[in-house]
């Protein structure tokens, strides 16, 4: 059997076959964007297994095409299988050596990326602190307990989980949440229209509200709005119903056992041992335009922790590199002219392996290098000798 | 570069290695899957320090603290105003009380005044008469400017005369206006507890934001931009077939008529504060979308109907042009109710077909709209 799976990876025509997938895939996967959007597209074509049902020039075509975790995946077997058995580790190939290392370095590192990578948003006002950033996409349910004095506990469920009407337990939740009703995306209005959901819940906002089921939005311009309606299970009795939604961030509250907790659905935020203090956000434009010269945020860095207290400008091409994160000056808010605190938007890209591109290159530079020059010197003895 | 050889039993264990790794890789990949994380932080008040009001502007905190006199009634805020009461009065009409912030206007002392004395049915004043009718007044510890209006007549919305006590004053990069407005007798009685309440006037620091009841982000992609969603809005039948979706900054609401073909059309609801630059300046904004040129006065009331509505006449217009980008032939069917304080916009934009389709049952929309505040 093993050798089966390994005469099936040992073979060239499979990498041949692969390589014309992934070129196909890539193909599709980019024309998709324009019909599916770019992040939804990204996700359904290159960061999955299989594609059902994949959008081929404007048309859904019913077939199962493989996704680029499939390829990646078969791709750095088929190399390192190949490798392994067809290149026996000599002084002569370590040329071979390095260039295959520095390819199957360029796909884990893409792996790993992928798996490990997070990019986030923070937007606030002149005068405003930061500890965490929150996610472009993904929404969360929390439950927090503020019962300490200097601490809240957070105990956050990824808005998903509440797909399909489930009870969620877990073991720091101090009830059992019930999902009556989930919408991935939604718009609560004061007043009916067509289309609209008439909200009922005995607790908190929300009842007498209209919630407007909306699809899934795809398009990097918007994004989902997931609502919920909760029912609160205690071992004593159910406490009543809440809705929740990331549209509002206002707090609601439920007492257990003499505890308060907080209940809300919120934009997925990544909290920081530090806190970001926007001083000042400059905005120039060329002068008689609009045209945007440059714009730059100050910001004071504190960490608590270390007491590091300075303070850093973050521009269109100067970010700031800290902590194992990228803080990029992104965007401002539209209506800034208006405010008296003008508002910044600053993206945040995490990604732990963002090196092993770089290595990846050297490797296979250096072994080129390596494999032509063991051929040049070896043709140069051949030639003098 | 391939070369080939038999594979070496020897090898075995490298490769074992090697599935190992991609095992890790694999599991790398579940670490992203979806599931309940714990963890403890500082509470946000020690955290957030100056920006409690900025995530979502709360109804009792509108950029303004006050304290409300004796008899009124505080309403939720909604729209472009921060603040609203009713005070009742013995005849058991009602005196409104609005607080309403704007983004700084470059208007006249005497186009602003004139605006309210539109609404009282009195002729408008010249730069020179309006400054001798100005008073000084106190709002919190600024200064400020009261106009003082009374109707020679009984008027729209009154069995009596009518009387506009507005105080106006320039405040962080806002004009801010209170105006009281009302039967002349009822009004001229709550005058002082007018005065009061403007001396009792606290201005939030930076935060102007009018508020709103909820924050709607998805017409935004960076988290936190949360839009301000649009306060009270009236209550309308929607036609069948028109998909409420939500709407751009600035507009109240927007809904499409989905249509498998293109072309496509849309219907935009807004409202602004007094008569946002008057009809034909609003007209010819709509004509320039379409690529049509403007027109003057006089050419306008050729071109406008109005349709009876419960709350007085609205001005109809229907232009036809083309669409600037793909040069359909586009239409577009305006309707604009002056009520109030403010002027309401529906606008109907879209094909040449569509609309014609739809005009009907847009007229219908406007008709069966009722407005928050009476």
């Amino acid at each position: 059997m093993v050798e089966k799976i390994l005469k099936f990876f040992n073979s060239l025509k499979l990498t041949v076959v692969l390589l014309a997938v992934g070129l196909v895939l890539v193909f599709i996967g980019t024309l998709a964007q324009v019909d599916e959007g770019l992040y939804q597209a990204q996700t359904r074509y290159f960061k999955s297994w299989f594609i059902s049902n994949p959008t081929i020039l404007g048309a859904k075509v019913p077939i199962l095409f493989p996704g680029g975790y499939l390829i990646g995946t078969f791709l750095l077997v088929n190399l390192i299988v190949t490798h392994v058995t067809r290149f026996p580790f000599t002084k002569k190939k370590i040329g071979i050596h390095l260039i295959h290392g520095g390819i199957v370095l360029l796909l884990l590192g893409q792996l790993f990326t992928d798996a490990l990578s997070t990019e986030s948003a923070i937007r606030f006002a002149e005068g405003d602190s930061r500890n965490y950033s929150e996610d472009f996409h993904a929404s969360e349910l929390v439950v927090i307990d503020t019962s300490k004095p200097d601490q809240d506990r957070v105990v956050a469920i990824p808005d998903g989980l509440l797909r399909g009407g489930k009870e969620i337990r877990h073991s720091d939740l101090p009830v059992i949440l019930r999902v009556r009703e989930y919408w991935p995306n939604s718009w609560l209005l004061d007043s009916p229209t067509n289309n609209s959901v008439h909200l009922s819940v005995s607790q908190g906002l929300g009842s007498g509200l209209h919630l407007l089921p909306l699809k899934p939005t795809v398009s990097t311009e918007q994004r989902n709005i997931p609502s919920a309606i909760l029912e609160l299970v205690t071992p004593q009795g159910p406490l009543g119903t809440w809705l929740v939604s990331s549209q509002t961030a206002r707090k609601q509250e439920f007492t257990y056992q003499n505890k308060t907790y907080e209940l809300a659905m919120r934009f997925k935020r990544y909290y920081k041992p530090f806190n970001l203090r926007l001083l000042k956000f400059t905005h120039d434009r060329y002068r008689g335009t609009d045209i945007p010269k440059n714009f730059a945020s100050r910001v004071k860095v504190q960490r608590p922790g270390t007491g590091e207290d300075r303070e850093v400008e973050i521009s269109m091409n100067k970010p700031l590199r800290y902590n194992g994160e990228t803080y990029y000056q992104a965007g401002f808010d539209e209506h800034n002219d208006e405010r008296e605190r003008k508002i910044t938007i600053l993206q945040v890209v995490s990604n732990p392996s963002w090196l092993t591109p770089y290595f990846s290159c050297v490797l296979v530079a250096l072994g080129m290098i390596v494999q032509f020059a063991t051929h040049l010197i070896g043709f140069a003895r051949r030639r003098s000798a | 570069m391939m070369d080939s050889s038999k594979q070496s039993p020897s090898r075995a264990p490298f490769l074992l290695r090697i599935g190992v790794l991609l095992g890790f890789a694999c599991l790398a990949i579940g670490c992203k899957r979806e599931r309940i994380s714990v963890y403890s932080v500082p509470k946000e008040s020690s955290v957030q320090m100056a920006d409690a009001s900025q995530e979502e502007p709360s109804a009792s905190t509108p950029g303004i603290q006050y304290k409300t006199p004796a008899g009124w009634t505080e309403h939720q805020a909604g729209g472009m105003r921060a603040a609203a009461f009713s005070i009742p009065d013995q005849k058991g009409n009602k005196i409104d009380v609005s607080v309403v912030p704007l983004p700084q206007i470059n208007a006249s002392k005497a186009q602003v005044a004139n605006l309210w004395r539109e609404q009282l049915g009195l002729a408008p004043l010249a730069e020179e008469e309006v400054s001798r009718e100005i008073q000084s007044v106190k709002v919190g510890s600024l200064d400020g400017e009261l106009f003082d209006m009374v109707s020679d007549k009984p008027t729209a919305n009154t069995t009596d005369k009518g009387r506009v006590v507005v105080a106006m004053l320039a405040h962080a990069q806002r004009t801010w206006f209170f105006k009281m407005s009302g039967e002349d007798e009822a009004v001229r009685a709550q005058k002082p507890a007018f005065l009061e309440f403007l001396k009792s006037v606290e201005f939030r620091a930076g935060h102007v934001e009018s508020p709103a009841r909820f924050t709607s982000t998805n017409v935004k992609e960076v988290p936190g931009a949360k839009r301000e969603a649009t306060g009270t809005r009236p209550e309308w039948q929607v036609p069948t077939g028109w998909e409420e979706v939500p709407p751009p900054q600035m507009l109240l609401a927007k809904f499409v008529m989905p249509d498998k073909e293109q072309p496509k059309a849309e219907v935009t609801v807004s409202v602004f504060p007094g008569d946002a630059g008057g009809v034909l300046q609003n007209v010819n904004r709509w004509r320039r979308q379409i690529k049509l040129d403007p027109v003057q006065q006089d050419s306008l009331d050729k071109m406008t109907t109005s349709i009876e509505l419960p709350e007085g006449k609205a001005i109809l217009v229907d232009l036809s042009g083309e669409n600037p980008t793909n040069g359909q032939p586009t239409r577009i069917i305006g309707a604009i109710l002056p009520k109030g304080d403010r002027t309401w916009f529906y606008k109907l934009m879209g094909h040449e077909q569509i609309a014609e389709r739809e005009k009907a049952a847009f007229i219908k929309f406007v008709q069966t709209a009722t407005y928050p505040n009476g």
